[in-house]
């Protein structure tokens, strides 16, 4: 009770449910009510068949190993048997075809946007806990190791280097092939064109 | 390709991927003689680096020697240019001998190589260097010959090729 009202010199006193929202729950329609009693029924007839059976199943088991049994009752129970396994069967087989279908109609990732805090969780998260378990030292040598450092240097000093020659190298190629041509023409050699633009003969 | 071409293109040797396309086109095929003398030259530059740096050396010993004359030694000229001959033929042969390039031959891309595309062995390459160093006129066979052939590469029967790939040629062996 929090809340006292009322004048308390005129000896009344109102006390007010501390939960107000209890007092106007909607009143179950007629046939919500027959529903749930028959539930209530049924859930009470199981727990109470339950009870007898976990009060006689001693007696039943004694009995079971004194007295034979009949012929009759052993179809029944072998009937029984068979049915139980095939109705476990069933279900077994059945549950993850439910469960997939259900999985089907679910939006995880909706649900998750809508239902979790993802900001809060990683609010909560320590990060320098989870780097402190962490051999950082170790992580970065085995990244060195698997990387062929020594061949990237080579390969990206190897391009810089051509990149500031290539030019001379270029102009030196292509003045090879003119001295080559004027001592043809200077010799009056045959000039073989080649379709590539290998250097002629 | 005739035979000419392929005598002129030997191009057996696998080819860098990073190389420029236009670049494949004349890799393993016999450079010019421009290229060849810029080559040299830089060779030449190494060698007189190396004088320097073999002048100075000794200089110092004398100073920590006779710490009163600090003045620079002046050595007469015949034993400098001595003394750069048989650096130049001791820095050649090795170039040639091992990865088949000096400095200049790496700066502009070529390499030094027998008819067959091997390496050169040392005694070859140490006559080589001495017909290089003695007869450097001879490198300017190369400009009237069809196979750009220098006076050392007749002798010797070596070959000069475009190569601009930077790993060493004979990885593979």
């Amino acid at each position: 009770m929090t809340e006292v009202d009322g004048d308390a010199s005129m000896g009344v006193v109102v006390v007010l449910p501390e939960r107000v929202e209890s007092s106007v729950e909607p009143v179950p329609s007629p046939a919500v009510w027959v529903l749930d009693t028959s539930i209530g029924l049924a859930a009470g007839g199981v727990r109470t068949i339950h009870r007898g059976v976990l009060f006689v199943a001693p007696g039943l088991r004694r009995a079971g190993t004194l007295v034979p049994t009949p012929a009759f009752l052993q179809r029944y129970a072998d009937r029984g048997l068979e049915a139980r396994q095939a109705t476990t069967t069933m279900v077994m087989s059945l549950v993850p075809r439910v469960v997939d279908a259900v999985l089907d109609q679910l939006d995880f990732a909706q649900i998750v946007r809508d239902h979790v805090d993802i900001g809060e969780i990683a609010a909560s998260i320590d990060i320098e806990k989870i780097l402190e378990q962490v051999d950082v030292a170790k992580v970065v040598e085995d990244v060195v190791e698997s990387m062929d450092l020594p061949a990237i240097v080579r390969e990206s000093s190897g391009v810089l280097a051509s990149e500031t020659v290539r030019a001379v190298r270029y102009r030196s190629v292509s003045a090879d092939d003119r001295v080559n041509q004027a001592i043809n023409r200077l010799l009056r050699r045959k000039v073989k064109v080649d379709p590539q633009g290998d250097v002629p003969s | 390709m005739t035979a000419a071409d392929q005598d002129l293109g030997d191009q057996h040797r696998p080819v860098h991927s990073a190389l420029p396309p236009a670049a494949k086109d004349f890799q393993g095929q016999r450079a010019g003689v421009v290229t060849r003398c810029l080559a040299a030259a830089v060779n030449l530059g190494v060698v007189v680096v190396m004088l320097a740096a073999v002048y100075f050396t000794v200089a110092g010993a004398m100073l920590l020697w006779d710490p009163k004359h600090a003045d620079l030694p002046n050595f007469p000229r015949s034993l400098a240019v001595t003394t750069g001959g048989v650096l130049a033929i001791i820095y050649l042969a090795a170039s040639w001998s091992t990865s088949g390039r000096t400095v200049g031959d790496q700066l502009l891309g070529l390499r030094v190589e027998a008819r067959g595309g091997e390496r050169l062995r040392i005694l070859r390459s140490l006559l080589r260097a001495c017909i290089c160093v003695f007869f450097a006129l001879g490198l300017l066979v190369a400009a009237v010959d069809r196979n750009r052939r220098s006076l050392a590469d007749f002798l010797v029967g070596s070959i000069v090729v475009y190569d601009w790939s930077s790993r060493a040629l004979w990885d593979e062996d």
